[in-house]
């Protein structure tokens, strides 16, 4: 074959892995902007799938396809560009809202359609690059480099492309990276006669592209809405890694987050057209506020935000999150001597500053003399200035305990850890205050209890904060709590209770609170009963209201601190850390067979049950893919090959390890990076480049020698890891941001280098002992427990940790170096 | 074992070509022939000004309750008064059944309000087969039709009594207003959407005409709900169906004292019910009170406990 080993055939591999990167990407935005991105996740993850399909079937018909290879590959390469688009404009017509999926039986027709669509052009891949490593198996180490390189090149081009493409035109990267690729793999003499089907192609997919919408935004999602106000006028529409954000104008925006009911009964002014719409990636809005005349000003004190102004006069704020500007607004109205704002997404700001319209909207403030600005997370901006506040305020700066329709996807929420909340009251004066406001829209609630149940924990790690904590909240709206540096005073608590008496929020933690009364047994089985019990009546007479749950577990967790709450109650609401930073996973393990069937009662839970679902899935169709050749073809196909066993444990193994190391280092390393959108797809470039150069090198080695050893290296490395990243992570917390980065992307590179090594040196063994259908299938192997592994990961961290997570894949890798002896022992006996 | 695998090679050409290929012939037609649907609502009312559908009053004191008894007796009394479809009845009687079952209806006027209104008038066609299961559904939009349960619980919250005039902010399908009109002769509904306005009036309209003139009570306006209806202020009942961060002041303010506000607070179909009540204190002093429906002694969300384990989609 012409291509072979050419400096051509490397670089269409180059550019064809990053169009496939690029157009993966793409799709997962696509959905995340035109609908539920956990959805879209869950569609590429079973799409991928199509690796491990060519594999099998590669296995099977290797000769007959060998044969035809430059056929096959030419209309590989080709079909690949128009099921690129032909696959995403079909997904258009999909009619999928993820809110009826339980109820419509059609919608899961629908998803099964997401299936089959995008599964297409993940299989024209497949053919590629399963044809290519085939043919190229002497020298897989630098193929595979060349495959691992364009991967990580092409998620950067599409990163840095998000500065000028708005998300319609998303898939513009991939097709540009598709054609290059394409171009160059046409370059080789035996494939000119294609060249004019390639030519064709381009065109049908242009116009397909042009003709057929590449994003249709669905009806549910929040600018849908906003769209369609009569007098709704667009402000501001830009592009950024950061996402696509959008300002409307309308008098039909109506923000007042958590306001007092009693507003309407006392408020003289309430002020009229006082928002602008903010949607990110289509969701929202968030409102921006209007600078108050001072006459409409009254307005603010009837905010949860402005409770802790009641019993402080504050010089020094700190507010986490620009937002729209509410927070900032408030304080400043409060005649704070000076406002820092840490804001991450460095667009919001920019707007705020340059766009005419928002700065007159908004009175400009950001170029108040009083306010800066610190372009990080919070947590990351108090412990890199190590400033003292007299207030740091919280108010909705998430969309935390927000129930959202389909559900949260499971993230890291490093904001609301222990150590976070550490860091916060660390950060204040002596009297000084930390003020956090949060929706609270669950009954019963969840999100609200586990953050409390973590701040409470951090602030009794300081000491005993049963003096120092006050809290509110009004029923299914806000919740509001507040610490106190060395205690509230009675006089401090009198005035907090009689604002909260006056706004009709009901204090449910003061200094001194009274046990709450009742059977704190038949109180935890209510709640269970809830859920799991057909009884139709509860304990007529008892104060089941959600101000007595909160008072109760307050009770518990700052007073009594002995754990009851947490362990006893309905739902997982343990404190989360740095080791598990996830708002999810409520649902108890146990608990998860009770809610199958009773799924709508727990939909802010959607988007962790569907991992579980994807993960079921994803390990279904591997297992169908390992078995395939074993029922139909295994005595024909493997008959003359030894060492079966080894060959799946081994591949399946490296298949998961290097997914879920993948991914949990950049879990853990977002902890520190600010601007994560930005860091981590640099982190996963550095991370399959370096893999790529590890696979590159071990070209040189004897496979059947060193293998072991590289497995044995990185099980010992990822040990490792698992005891000290955190303490790594801390120590380089306070460095500026691009040497932070620099020294992340050098810290993983060993490992990443190292692990580049264990696959090609196992598909090099196998290309050498001409167990070529091993070969292919091998790398459908790996392909699907990857996929596997991928969905896993998250949940292994919900569930144990990331500590733990990296226990568990340095136990993958020395069971690869188990495998491979096995291997190797299977292949001598046979 | 060579002969066989060039068997086998022999149709890989259909496996690989079909794979490939095949897939994108199918796609190519799929995407001629595929389609977002579009939406159909009629665009004929201009809104935005206030239209009553009927000019005059339906007293609702005339309308020939239904029996509750039985499904035999159930049909029997209604055959002749309506021209709704039997099929539409059994169904509707085996819901209400189960709404009572999980005191989602609990007083005889809201049960017979319940039987007597043609919710599959109000829901979009491709769902007609689904329209009495336990389950919101699509009426296009971005908007919802509710379950027959949250609207039994709502209803029933409100504790409407003839005479009283009742405001609902979000009149989406339509289908909550028209229970209500059995209740009482004074229904003030407002929706957003200009087109889910002109929609729902042409139902009200044509149900007058076919033997539906309790519709006739409803008067119905395309405008921002958050402002309320100032010119019929103030209501006994205020019943809010759009999601909001906060409940409009304004809306407070044309609640009567001694009135009640129902709102489902939560994503569709994991709802909870917020109650608000407005009433004077001993010192005169206008008080707002949260609470859900069972003063926090009894909670039942709006999920059927009808099976243990789940089975909630039965019809």
């Amino acid at each position: 074959m012409n291509r072979k080993g050419s400096t051509g055939g490397f670089l269409s591999v180059f550019f064809i892995s990053a169009a496939v990167i690029a157009y993966e990407i793409a799709v997962m935005k696509i959905f995340s902007v035109g609908n539920w991105s956990h959805f879209g996740s869950m569609a590429i993850s079973i799409a991928m799938f199509g690796f491990g399909v060519f594999s099998v079937l590669l296995c099977v018909f290797k000769d007959y396809l060998l044969r035809h290879k430059n056929t096959v590959l030419s209309i590989a390469v080709i079909s690949l560009g128009f099921l690129m688009v032909g696959a995403n404009s079909l997904a258009q017509t999909v009619n999928f809202v993820p809110i009826f999926l339980v109820s419509d039986p059609a919608q899961k027709n629908n998803l099964l359609l997401y299936y089959i669509y995008y599964f297409a052009p993940f299989f024209a891949a497949a053919v590629y690059f399963g044809m290519t490593f085939l043919d190229n198996k002497e020298e897989f180490g630098k193929v595979y480099f060349a495959n691992m390189a364009g991967s990580g090149i092409g998620g950067l081009i599409f990163l840095f492309s998000l500065y000028f493409l708005f998300p319609e035109n998303y898939l513009l990267v991939a097709l540009f990276l598709w054609i290059t690729g394409a171009v160059l793999f046409f370059t080789g003499k035996l494939a000119r006669k294609y060249i004019p089907w390639f030519v064709l192609a381009v065109f049908a997919v242009f116009s397909l592209y042009v003709y057929f919408p590449q994003l249709v935004v669905s009806q549910y999602k929040g600018i849908s809405y906003a769209k369609k106000f009569e007098d709704s006028k667009l402000i501001v529409r830009t592009a950024s890694p950061f996402g696509c954000v959008e300002i409307y104008s309308s008098s039909y925006f109506h923000f007042a987050p958590g306001l007092s009911d009693m507003a309407a009964v006392k408020l003289k002014n309430m002020p009229k057209n006082a928002y602008l719409g903010m949607f990110i990636d289509s969701d929202g809005p968030i409102g921006l506020a209007k600078k108050l005349k001072p006459e409409e000003e009254a307005y603010f004190d009837y905010l949860p935000g402005s409770m802790p102004y009641r019993v402080s006069k504050p010089q020094k704020v700190f507010i986490s999150q620009l937002g729209g500007g509410l927070s900032t607004q408030i304080a400043l109205k409060e005649k704070a001597g000076s406002v820092v704002i840490s804001e991450s997404n460095p667009v919001i700001p920019e707007i705020f500053k340059n766009n005419k319209f928002i700065k007159e909207f908004t009175g400009d403030f950001l170029r108040n003399p009083r306010v800066s600005l610190l372009p990080y997370e919070a947590r990351i901006a108090l412990e890199k200035t190590g400033g003292k506040f007299d207030l740091i305020d919280f108010s909705l700066a998430d969309s935390t305990g927000l129930s959202m329709p389909g559900g949260f996807s499971v993230g890291e929420k490093y904001t609301y850890t222990c150590e976070a909340f550490n860091t916060y009251l660390k950060a204040l004066n002596a009297g000084g205050i930390f003020s956090l406001t949060v929706w609270n829209k669950e009954d019963p609630p969840k999100s609200t209890l586990k953050l409390l149940e973590t701040f409470a924990r951090a602030a009794n790690a300081r000491r005993d904060a049963s003096n120092s904590v006050f809290a509110a909240q009004t029923y299914l709206s806000t919740l509001t709590v507040m610490y106190k540096e060395g205690g509230f005073t009675t006089l401090e608590i009198k005035t907090l209770e009689k604002y909260c008496a006056s706004m009709s929020f009901e204090v449910i933690y003061k200094p001194s609170s009274a046990a709450p009364k009742g059977d704190r047994a038949a109180f935890y089985s209510y709640y269970r009963d809830l859920f799991f019990s057909d009884k139709d009546d509860f304990e007529g007479g008892k104060d089941r209201t959600a101000g007595n749950l909160y008072k109760t577990a307050l009770y518990n967790i700052l007073i009594e601190k002995n754990g009851e709450f947490a362990s006893k109650y309905v739902f997982n609401v343990s404190a989360i850390t740095d080791d598990r930073p996830f708002l999810a996973g409520f649902v108890r393990f146990k608990d998860i067979g009770g809610f199958i069937g009773k799924l709508e009662m727990i939909a802010d839970e959607w988007g962790y049950l569907l991992l579980w679902a994807t993960l079921a899935q994803a390990l279904l169709i591997a297992l169908v893919l390992l078995l395939i050749p074993v029922a139909v073809e295994w005595k024909t196909v493997f008959s003359f090959s030894g060492g079966k066993t080894g060959v799946i444990l081994y591949f399946a193994c490296l298949g998961l390890g290097y997914m879920i190391v993948e991914l949990a280092l950049i879990g853990k390393l977002i902890l520190i990076l600010t601007n994560p959108a930005v860091s981590v797809s640099l982190l996963i470039a550095g991370m399959l480049v370096f893999s790529g150069l590890g696979s590159l090198v071990s070209g040189r080695l004897n496979p059947s020698k060193s293998a072991v050893y590289y497995c044995a290296a990185i099980a010992v490395a990822l040990f490792g890891t698992a005891f000290l990243l955190d303490k790594f992570l801390y120590s380089i917390a306070g460095l500026p941001y691009i040497l932070k980065l620099c020294v992340c992307i050098a810290a993983v590179a060993p490992v990443a280098f190292l692990m580049g090594f264990p696959f090609a040196l196992g598909m090099s063994q196998l290309g050498k002992t001409n167990k070529e259908h091993f070969f292919i299938w091998s790398w459908g192997i790996n392909g699907s427990f990857s996929v596997s592994g991928s969905v896993l990961t998250p949940l292994l961290a919900v569930s144990f940790g990331y500590s733990n997570v990296f226990f568990i894949a340095s136990a993958l890798y020395l069971s690869a170096a188990a495998a491979f002896m096995l291997i190797k022992r299977e292949a001598k006996a046979k | 074992m060579r002969r066989n695998q060039g068997n086998i090679s022999k149709n890989a050409v259909f496996i690989i070509a079909s794979v490939i290929v095949g897939i994108a012939m199918i796609s190519s037609v799929l995407i001629l022939k595929n389609k977002k649907p579009v939406e159909t609502a009629p665009l004929t009312v201009k809104a935005a000004e206030e239209q009553k559908i009927s000019p005059d009053k339906y007293d609702i004191t005339k309308i020939k309750s239904p029996a509750t008894e039985s499904q035999e007796l159930y049909l029997a009394s209604m055959k002749g008064e309506r021209p709704d479809e039997e099929k539409y009845l059994k169904l509707r009687y085996d819901r209400m059944l189960k709404l009572i079952a999980n005191k989602d209806l609990w007083r005889d006027k809201e049960k017979k309000a319940f039987l007597l209104t043609p919710r599959e008038r109000f829901c979009h066609p491709r769902n007609l087969s689904r329209v009495y299961d336990h389950a919101f559904l699509d009426i296009g939009y971005g908007q919802t039709i509710s379950g027959p349960h949250v609207v039994g619980r709502m209803t029933s919250t409100l504790d409407l009594k003839p005479g009283e005039k009742v405001l609902e902010i979000g009149t989406g399908s339509g289908y909550q207003s028209a229970v209500l009109s059995y209740l009482t002769d004074k229904v003030y509904t407002i929706e957003i959407v200009e087109e889910l306005t002109s929609q729902t009036k042409e139902i009200y309209a044509k149900g007058v005409k076919e033997g539906y003139p309790e519709f006739g009570n409803i008067s119905a306006k395309c405008d921002d709900g958050y402002y309320g209806w100032a010119d019929y202020a103030p209501f006994d009942k205020i019943i809010v169906t759009c999601g909001i961060d906060h409940i409009p002041p304004e809306l407070i303010k044309q609640l009567k004292i001694g009135g009640t506000m129902v709102i489902p607070v939560g994503p569709p179909g994991a709802q909870v019910l917020l109650k608000v009540s407005k009433t004077n204190d001993a010192a005169g002093n206008t008080v707002i009170t949260r609470e859900d429906m069972y003063q926090g002694k009894k909670k039942v969300p709006f999920v059927p406990f009808t099976k243990k384990g789940g089975g909630s989609w039965s019809r």
